[in-house]
């Protein structure tokens, strides 16, 4: 095994063997159990015989809903796209007699889709850390005179921090399918569901779908760990990258949001880590494209990586 | 070959407009314990940080056994064995489990070498338990057990009996000495505790306002031949033996806290002492006395002023 591999492996070790780490996957198992205890007792919407007249009262509802959006002072037209798009879907199981599915472990899967931001809060906290400790600690001196560069130093680390948003991803991945499974039954590999695409309402596969989902979510994943990581590598001080990447991560749809109407607004950043939006046809500003999204991504995310590399590989470890 | 295992030419190091390194120029060689010594803020630490690469070098060059630290770091690098300033581990693993994270670090380091160097230091007792339980002394050991690991040519170490207790130091030092002495490494030593210096190193550099203003051979034995040595008598009685030095031999002598002191060459001291027993004089102890390095430091370097 090379020193390249060898040195991942060191700096997993370093993350896992301490106490922090596992408190993190403490808090998502337990939370996993505690939301699928309180659905279980709170009651889940089983299929029924008449669920034709749910998804209609549900068309009704939604279309209310419209109505008062549209007579409203400010117009939302995101939030009225969301009721049509689910009147949309409920049409097309009406047409083709398509019952929704129980409520199973791959739903539960894909509910508990919003615990990525707990599992990106958590990354940023190691990547803010993986850098800046070894200087708190006093380490880094010890590490980096050995026979390797600065720059595979970085590498391992970074790769280190992917290899941590990885893993703690499939975590809640399996961890809620398993949980799942055993309190409401498992809907199968072959169950499909209903979905929105840009042409139009398609049925897919249920797990297709729940990867998708999180699939897209990796994309804000991987990005706020890297920014964390530049703060780190820079400012070698793991509260002020911990903080700056978290307060961007709360407030990075605000962001957007106050800067909306001027033209470079779909520049920010925020503005194109949700590449769901092309997958669902609710597109955040008119123009953009998947191809957009991504040559914008991929250079915040050389900007990150070579300031980072810039900093941590050029200047001096002085002492303290 | 060459004996030389660091060469340091003209070495400068800038931070903003402030030269603190101004043109330093040694090199060390195998087998020998090398001594950096020098006033707080002269410039030890800063050269040492650029030894290992920590610290960039605005001018000249540092070689490490002929490879150039700046441009073949990696060769160069692996090479060494050092503590910068304090022995810094991981404070939440083990100690054998911080020295298996170095040992991944260097190519060919197996358990066999981790146990060896475990056993050189004295730590298999406790290697198991945690760093942040290990006192200063153990964190010490630990750290020169991982400069060791990966068999270097050249072992760096920053005030290496710090924090240990006198057994301890005793300890160490008879190590290093033995590292230069059986394995031929070069050693490097910083220190301000000269007496500990003096004990431990063949050669002394001393390092002032970022130059080096003298090297220091530390005779080991008397092969030092120096011309005029003090000399120090306890006589009585001591007024006729002053007399006695001044009428036969024309050695002027002085009374200092009760010892007979005069300035001689080394070879009159059989016809003093002979001189004195024939006069009848009684003579309880003659003492040459070397100038230490502390006197040696003091007065190259005078007051400790920082720029």
């Amino acid at each position: 095994m090379s020193s390249f591999i060898k040195q991942i492996y060191n700096e997993q070790i370093k993350i896992y063997v301490r106490k922090p780490t596992w408190v993190m996957y403490f808090i998502l198992f337990a939370l996993i159990i505690g939301i699928a205890a309180i659905t279980q007792t709170s009651g889940v919407n089983d299929n029924n015989e008449n669920w034709e007249q749910v998804l209609e009262q549900d068309n009704e509802q939604s279309h209310e809903t419209i109505q008062n959006l549209r007579e409203a002072d400010f117009s939302n037209e995101a939030s009225i796209k969301v009721f049509e798009q689910t009147i949309e879907r409920n049409n097309y199981r009406l047409e083709n007699d398509i019952a929704p599915n129980d409520f199973g472990a791959w739903a539960f899967v894909e509910e508990n889709v919003f615990l990525l931001s707990l599992v990106s809060l958590f990354t940023i906290i190691v990547a803010a850390g993986i850098i800046a400790n070894e200087f708190k600690w006093g380490t880094i001196k010890l590490l980096l005179i050995r026979p390797l560069t600065r720059t595979q130093i970085l590498l391992t680390k970074y790769i280190s921090v992917l290899l941590f948003a990885l893993w703690t991803l499939l975590f809640v991945w399996v961890s809620s399918l398993i949980v799942g499974m055993i309190f409401f039954g498992f809907e199968g590999f072959t169950a499909t569901t209903v979905v929105n695409r840009p042409d139009g309402v398609q049925e897919v596969s249920l797990f297709s779908e729940v990867m998708r989902t999180y699939g897209f979510r990796l994309v804000n994943l991987v990005m706020m760990a890297t920014f964390a990581f530049m703060i780190s590598a820079i400012f070698r001080q793991s509260s002020l990258a911990i903080g700056l990447a978290i307060f961007l991560m709360f407030t990075g749809n605000t962001i957007v949001e106050f800067f909306a109407n001027r033209d470079w607004a779909k520049y920010i950043l925020f503005a194109n880590t949700n590449l769901q939006q092309f997958s669902t046809g609710n597109i955040m500003f008119e123009g953009m494209t998947l191809g957009f999204s991504i040559t914008m991504l991929i250079v915040y995310f050389v900007l990150f990586l070579t300031l980072a590399w810039t900093f941590f590989t050029k200047r001096d470890v002085a002492g303290e | 070959m060459s004996n030389v295992a660091m060469e340091l030419s003209n070495v400068h190091k800038k931070i903003g407009k402030h030269e603190i390194i101004k043109g330093v120029d040694f090199s060390v060689y195998r087998g020998e314990v090398f001594g950096l010594i020098g006033p707080n803020g002269a410039g030890k630490t800063t050269t040492i940080r650029m030894m290992v690469g920590l610290l960039s070098i605005t001018e000249g060059n540092i070689k490490i056994l002929g490879k150039s630290i700046q441009k073949e770091y990696k060769d160069a690098i692996s090479e060494v064995g050092a503590i910068i300033e304090n022995p810094e581990m991981y404070p939440f693993m083990s100690g054998y489990k911080n020295l298996k994270h170095y040992a991944r670090m260097h190519p060919g380091v197996t358990n066999e070498r981790i146990r060896e160097v475990i056993q050189l230091v004295g730590l298999e007792k406790r290697i198991n338990e945690k760093v942040k339980r290990y006192s200063l002394g153990m964190r010490q050991r630990l750290g020169i057990a991982q400069a060791l690991l990966h068999k270097p040519s050249i072992l760096i170490l920053d005030e290496p009996t710090n924090g240990l207790d006198p057994a301890g130091i005793s300890e160490i030092r008879q190590y290093i000495r033995r590292l230069a002495e059986e394995e031929n490494i070069a050693v490097i030593i910083s220190s301000h505790l000269l007496s500990e210096i003096e004990l431990m190193c063949d050669r002394v550099g001393i390092i002032q306002h970022g130059k080096m203003v003298n090297f220091e051979s530390i005779g080991k034995s008397d092969d030092q031949d120096e011309d005029v040595i003090k000399l120090q008598l306890d006589v009585t009685p001591i007024d006729q033996a002053q007399d006695i030095l001044s009428d036969q031999l024309q050695i002027e002598s002085s009374v200092q806290k009760g010892f007979l002191s005069c300035q001689i060459e080394k070879d009159q001291v059989p016809a003093i002492v002979k001189t004195l027993v024939e006069h009848q004089v009684d003579v309880y102890q003659v003492v040459a006395l070397k100038g230490t390095l502390e006197d040696k430091f003091f007065e190259l370097t005078g007051e400790n002023v920082i720029e």
